[in-house]
């Protein structure tokens, strides 16, 4: 929280402004350092002023303990980024370029405050990451926004293929997106299906940890993206991301076919019903997995970036309220994605009726709204003919997506919609394979992969 | 040593009895790690901007880092894979309590802050560490020569464990890191090593008697600050043994001594600063017999030489015990240059090295007799990193003495480990909120802060155990027990004769005591109490405790032997008949050769007081 009124109105007469290098008596001791803002919500003690000491350390001290404060003529400059080193590029390499979009990855902390703030230049990737100087020529960086990626929509998506095309056009061999990774995936299955006509490999990245620590997985992730950008084999939109919780091995993962599966781990980036469609090791070289790829060609991309807004992903649940889709339905929503439990089921005959989904689906495929079915399960396949339930919800209209994630489900479905397709055609366009999202393999080893 | 030569400053890094400061994992060690990860360590952005991307490039290289790990010990937040819990609320309380036990101030606000770290003992790269307190004009320790102040306390997260360090890579343990730790620091006011380990031993018992801090080795580290007139600031790391510290303290002052006598001579030599200049001499040693050079030529390595023009007789002066001017050259070497030592001037003929190979160097260098040398063999890239920081070290014996970090060798001098560190580049830990200080929990542990080592001393002494026990039991590692034990009734003499005579004096003799736990020992003492047992079997029962009997088999072996009283009696009667002589002879004084005829017999079964009665009786009986 910011500094209480009385704290400021104590700051204004004594002249005082955050970065000052202040004298506070305070204890009976004389204690002397640079005085630093408060964040704006940190849940501490809006009368307590943040400065810090000499020795490094910040601490607050309640102005009620404080008898005297006096400005010394040292200030401190705050939120002041070091200079970078120009950095001379080596035009033989393969030629990339890096968009970013915000999140962990293309911040940058201020040390004296722990401020975060987005800066972005080819130097300053170059900076940070020396090794890639080895590995390709950066052509442009460019930050479209600052978001966080939970702050992202599908207008965002679309801004994001028009610069990777704008980008591919202009001659790069490759494309590095920097992304928050919460919703990662969700972007990476837009830009699967928006970018028509891809002939070089896209790739987004992100990092699980802060970008000002030595452990920062970014570097790494960084690195790795680069070389597939630069010398994977495959125009194919992918993650590339750490596969352990060791710096020694990125996976590529297929970018209709990729979840966030953990919440902090590094690694926390998984193939669903794929495994990974190759692996980079930390010395740079690529090992191809899956090699049935659209190969990297002279092709000029364009950009195919409707989406229809009125498309929904849901979730149904044990008491979950078929309201839900009937409010939707009202609402004059176009598609519904439900994730249902294990095959795909939907409560259906439950005893009492008001819980019952099937007449919510019917109503909605009645009036030529689309309603697909995805499984929480994650892993594994749908299927509509196992159990009575399931048959029930597929004669009532629902169409079952198969090996697909629901995430690329819902992506996918608003991009279809976004078309005008009418229903029957978009039933069919759903069950067809556009980008690797979907596929009749039930590998093993997909598995907890 | 005069009063103010030496100026002197302590730092204490005491781990906590509680689990670890920002997971729940508890702070268990030594369990056999079953995973292993790597990583590497990067440097900070704001590094990058002061530095060429070539050096970083460089600098990235370097090292792996693997991390073994144990989950019962160890979770994601020590692999770096998830954010700090909050903190820990027993650690801090205790940091808290330790706080108000020195008279610090507690602040109003705490920060935890991220000190960066890039040795890899951090999986983060950083440590979390918090200013708790700080001194005021009442935190002070008296001492015989006078206050010391006390200036910060903070509490922070332990480090990693190192099982393995080389060049390009180092092993480290996960058990250790995140194990609560204050850092205790006192201002520059020590002047002597005697008020130095004063100092140390009451911290020591201040800190053990608050019960909330973990003993054993490793567990309390002690740094000194160290500095003499006309010398400079020495930050000694990782203490551990107070009977050390006035051997370091008196070796750093004899160190700093003699390297103000090398400066003071290199300049009456007229000595100036070296230009970097090293050469290739591998010729000279091309038909060398010498193991040491056989060797390191058989590998592919080189040698190169650095001339030190001015320096003869130098590099072999002792400046600490066993410790040339030229080891602390080899020290830089080491450290900088990855290389394993250097060879010096000072040692040479030496090492299977002759004096014609001698000659035949100093020829190579073109070399005159006034001029002293170092050779060092490895490859060209090691040896200039090498050579250069031996030369950066002898230009800085021409300004005196240079200021560093220093490690403690076991015989108490020190060896270079890296430069003294400049402000700690610390910033704030995003992850975790400010910690508000409530005033009303302040106040509640005041009232329960430990007792004062005098305030021990006075209680113990009041349950009639000697003065001298009394000042042993405080130090003792059994402090705890003691108060354990007496809390339940049994008597304080019995048990302080037991933990500071009995198992001391069995364990000398090679019983394993140390297998005995501190729950068995409690139970197997309270047995004896309750029993009545004779406390003369104590010893024995000690003996088959730490054979891994079970407490509850010990004390009823010990009981069956017991005899009652009839049975003595008859015993004492018989020794009595046996020596009726000796009685008639020394009347009642016979009793004192008696009684260790009859505790002869006796030892174990049965109480000496008891022994001591029926003898008097007998005695008696027989001079009527």
């Amino acid at each position: 929280m910011p500094y209480s009124r009385k704290v400021q109105e104590l700051f204004i007469k004594n002249g005082i402004s955050v970065g000052d290098i202040v004298e506070v008596e305070a204890y009976g001791e004389k204690l002397s350092g640079v005085l630093l803002p408060r964040e704006e919500i940190d849940f501490g003690d809006q009368d307590a002023i943040v400065i810090k000491l000499k020795n490094g350390y910040n601490i607050g001290i309640n102005i009620s303990n404080i008898s005297s404060i006096r400005k010394t003529e040292a200030h401190v400059e705050l939120e002041k980024f070091p200079k970078l080193t120009e950095v001379k590029q080596k035009t033989e390499l393969p030629r990339i370029s890096f968009v970013s979009t915000g999140g962990t990855i293309s911040s940058r902390i201020d040390y004296l405050t722990g401020g975060v703030a987005m800066l972005f230049s080819p130097e300053e990737i170059l900076n940070g990451v020396p090794e890639l100087q080895n590995i390709v020529n950066i052509r442009r960086a460019e930050r479209l926004f600052s978001l966080a990626s939970e702050d992202l929509t599908p207008n965002e998506w679309k801004q994001i293929a028009r610069k990777v095309v704008e980008f591919l056009t202009e001659g790069d061999e490759g494309v590095v997106i920097l992304h928050g990774t919460d919703t990662m995936h969700f972007t990476a299955a837009a830009l699967s299906f928006m970018i028509r006509g891809l002939n070089a490999p896209v790739v987004l990245t992100g990092a699980q940890r802060s970008v000002d620590r030595g452990s920062r997985d970014s570097d790494f992730n960084i690195i790795s993206s680069a070389v597939v950008a630069a010398k994977f084999p495959y125009a194919v939109v992918s993650i590339v991301f750490h596969s352990s919780m060791s710096d020694d091995e990125a996976i590529v993962i297929r970018g209709t076919r990729a979840r966030k599966m953990h919440t902090s781990r590094r690694d926390a980036f998984r193939p669903i019903n794929e495994i990974p469609l190759a692996k980079v090791s930390k010395d740079g070289n690529i090992s191809v997995i899956i090699s049935n790829l659209k190969a990297r060609s002279k092709d000029t991309p364009w950009v195919d970036d409707t989406f229809e807004e009125k498309t929904a992903l849901i979730k149904t649940y044990p008491g979950s309220n078929p309201e839900v889709l009937d409010f939707l339905i009202d609402r004059g929503y176009r598609g519904v994605i439900l994730e249902g439990t294990g095959l795909g089921h939907v409560p259906t005959q439950t005893l009492d009726q008001r819980n019952s989904w099937l007449n919510a689906i019917k109503r909605a495929t009645d009036q030529s709204i689309f309603v697909g079915i995805t499984s929480q399960c994650i892993y594994g396949r749908v299927d509509p003919y196992v159990y009575r339930n399931a048959r029930l919800a597929f004669k009532s209209g629902a169409t079952y997506l198969s090996d697909m994630t629901s995430e690329t489900a819902y992506v996918k479905l608003g991009w279809l919609l976004g078309h005008g397709f009418d229903m029957e055609d978009v039933r069919k366009m759903m069950l067809f394979n556009f980008a690797g999202e979907i596929s009749d393999g039930d590998d093993p080893r997909t598995y907890l992969y | 040593m005069s009063t103010k030569e030496v100026t002197i400053g302590f730092e204490w890094h005491q781990r906590l009895k509680t689990h670890k400061l920002f997971c729940d994992c508890p702070s268990i060690l030594g369990l056999k790690p079953e995973s292993r990860i790597m990583r590497h360590m990067r440097l900070s952005y704001s590094e990058l901007g002061e530095q060429d991307p070539a050096a970083v490039l460089e600098a990235k290289r370097a090292r792996k880092f693997y991390y073994d790990f144990s989950s019962i010990n160890s979770c994601l937040v020590e692999l770096d894979e998830a954010p700090p819990h909050e903190i820990n609320e027993e650690a801090l309380r205790i940091a808290f309590k330790i706080a108000l036990m020195f008279r610090m101030q507690i602040l109003d606000e705490i920060r935890v802050m991220r000190k960066v770290v890039l040795d890899g003992s951090n999986t983060t790269g950083f440590q979390r560490t918090a200013l708790v307190a700080i001194g005021t004009k009442e935190s002070f320790l008296e001492t015989n020569e006078g206050n010391v102040r006390l200036k910060t306390l903070c509490l922070e997260e332990e480090s990693a464990f190192i099982e393995e360090t080389e060049r390009e890579e180092a092993i480290y343990r996960l058990d250790r890191l995140g194990i609560p730790l204050i850092e205790l620091a006192t201002e520059p006011d020590i002047h002597s090593a005697k008020q130095a380990v004063e100092v140390a031993e009451k911290v020591g018992l201040m800190l053990r008697l608050t019960g909330d801090v973990q003993r054993g080795l490793g567990s309390i580290r002690q740094d000194l600050n160290i500095s003499i007139v006309g010398g400079s600031r020495q930050e000694i790391k990782g203490v551990q043994e107070l009977e050390l510290i006035p051997d370091i303290i008196n070796y750093e002052v004899e160190r700093q001594r003699n390297l103000i006598k090398i400066k003071e001579e290199l300049n009456s030599r007229k000595v100036k600063k070296f230009e970097f200049k090293y050469f290739d001499v591998t010729n000279a040693f091309k038909s060398s017999n010498s193991k040491l050079v056989r060797e390191a030529l058989s590998r592919g390595e080189k040698a190169y030489l650095l001339p030190l023009p001015g320096l003869e007789g130098l590099l072999g002066m002792q400046i600490q015990p066993k410790r040339r001017f030229g080891t602390e050259l080899a020290d830089y070497a080491r450290v900088w240059g990855g290389v394993k030592g250097i060879l010096h001037s000072d040692e040479l003929p030496g090492y299977g090295i002759t004096a014609e190979e001698v000659a035949l160097i100093r020829n190579e260098g073109n070399l005159d007799k006034d001029s002293a040398f170092v050779v060092v063999f490895s490859d060209a890239r090691k040896a200039e990193l090498a050579l250069k920081a031996v030369l950066n070290r002898v230009n800085a014996a021409l300004e005196g003495v240079p200021s560093e970090t220093r490690k403690v060798n076991p015989d108490g001098t020190t060896s270079y480990l890296r430069p003294l560190p400049g402000a700690a580049r610390m910033y704030p830990e995003t992850d975790l909120l400010p910690i508000v200080v409530r005033k009303s929990s302040l106040e509640e542990l005041r009232t329960q802060l430990p007792p004062t080592p005098e305030e021990v001393m006075k209680q113990i002494v009041g349950y009639g155990v000697s003065e001298q026990m009394a000042k042993q039991l405080i130090r003792s590692p059994d402090l705890q027990t003691f108060y354990k034990l007496v809390k339940e009734n049994v008597d304080p003499v019995f048990v302080s004769s037991v933990l500071l005579n009995t198992i001391p004096s069995l364990r000398r003799s090679g019983v394993r005591t140390d297998e005995i736990s501190e729950n068995d020992l409690c139970s197997l003492i309270l047995a004896f109490s309750r029993e009545k047992l004779p406390k003369e079997a104590i010893e024995e029962a000690l003996v088959l405790l730490s054979g891994g009997e079970e407490v509850n088999s010990v004390v009823s072996k010990i009981k069956n032997k017991v005899v009652g009283e009839e049975e003595v009696r008859k015993t004492i009667q018989q020794i009595v008949l046996e020596k009726k002589e000796l009685i008639n002879q020394r009347g009642k004084d016979a009793i004192k050769p008696l009684m260790g005829l009859a505790m002869e017999r006796l030892r174990g079964k049965v109480q000496g007081s008891l022994v001591y009665e029926l003898l008097k009786e007998e005695i008696e009986k027989v001079m009527k």
